[in-house]
């Protein structure tokens, strides 16, 4: 089946001549969560206190926020192909497969937004009066 | 690989057939010293691609990314919405996922520095390549604990 026959390629089968694509993605997305995650983990072992004031006044610097803004675009998109890759593998039935890609499509995208207005609404309100 | 219950009976078949101390020593060598049958096969091992990758990477993307987001929702909402998350993850069941979750991190991450490497082509002859099939389990382990003790030492 699908073995360059018109009918084949029709349906859709074999290559969706874009796994390269996918491929390398998974990799430039790899490579900025080696610089993004690093950075999250060492600024929040190095804050002086896990108080209110204290997060909130690191998060709200513009530098912090950028970064927290791009970990909602950039790790979320390199878990998205990661859960596709996934789910691919392990969900085999059409309907459920469907409705993984239809997940897929939403979900991540939903995830990244809300991240994004969070860490605006951080960035962009009031300080709560530290060394800001 | 197919072949382990087959080897498993053999063996104990052996180690039931020894009628000496020397004799169990030698089907001790056989099946597992240096050069033995099931050492050959835990060898074998080593040339798997770091399947573990996959694992750490669900664990984050279902689990971490969530938390995440609940961090930022509570950091964006005010002390009433932070004191609750902080409390959680102060508590025994909190500190266990996020222990977790970090421990998934630098598993994906030294696992995927090993992906990196053998996608150029490297590190596939088999010493290279076993040594790293524990090495990376094991420096994810010290990286984990290296974290929680940079925290808890402040």
């Amino acid at each position: 089946m699908g073995n360059g026959t018109s009918i084949g390629r029709v349906r859709g089968l074999g290559s969706s001549k874009h796994g390269a694509g996918h491929w390398l993605a998974q990799r430039y997305t790899a490579i900025g969560n080696l610089i993004l995650i690093p950075w999250l983990l060492i600024s929040l072992a190095l804050l002086p206190g896990y108080d209110f004031p204290t997060v909130h006044d690191w998060a709200a610097r513009p530098l912090t926020a950028t970064l927290l803004a791009l970990i909602c675009i950039n790790t979320f998109y390199h878990a998205r192909l990661g859960v596709q890759v996934f789910m691919e593998d392990y969900v085999h039935e059409e309907g459920n497969a469907f409705a993984v890609k239809t997940l897929l499509n939403i979900v991540p995208l939903a995830a990244s937004v809300f991240g994004i207005i969070c860490v605006l609404r951080i960035a962009l309100s009031a300080t709560t009066g530290g060394a800001a | 690989m197919s072949s382990i219950a087959e080897l498993l009976e053999e063996a104990s078949g052996a180690v039931q057939a020894a009628v000496d101390l020397a004799a169990l020593d030698a089907v001790r060598v056989h099946y597992l010293g240096k050069k033995g049958v099931f050492t050959a096969q835990l060898r074998e091992l080593g040339k798997l691609p770091p399947e573990q990758i996959r694992a750490a990477g669900q664990a984050m993307a279902f689990v971490g990314i969530p938390v995440f987001l609940w961090f930022l929702y509570a950091l964006a909402s005010g002390t009433d919405a932070w004191v609750p998350f902080a409390r959680h993850a102060g508590a025994w069941y909190g500190q266990v996922v996020l222990i977790g979750l970090s421990w998934a991190f630098f598993e994906h991450l030294t696992s995927g520095l090993r992906h990196f490497v053998m996608d150029v082509g490297a590190g596939y002859e088999l010493d290279t390549n076993n040594s790293w099939s524990w090495a990376v389990p094991a420096i994810a382990i010290v990286l984990t604990a290296l974290f929680w003790a940079a925290i808890n030492l402040r």
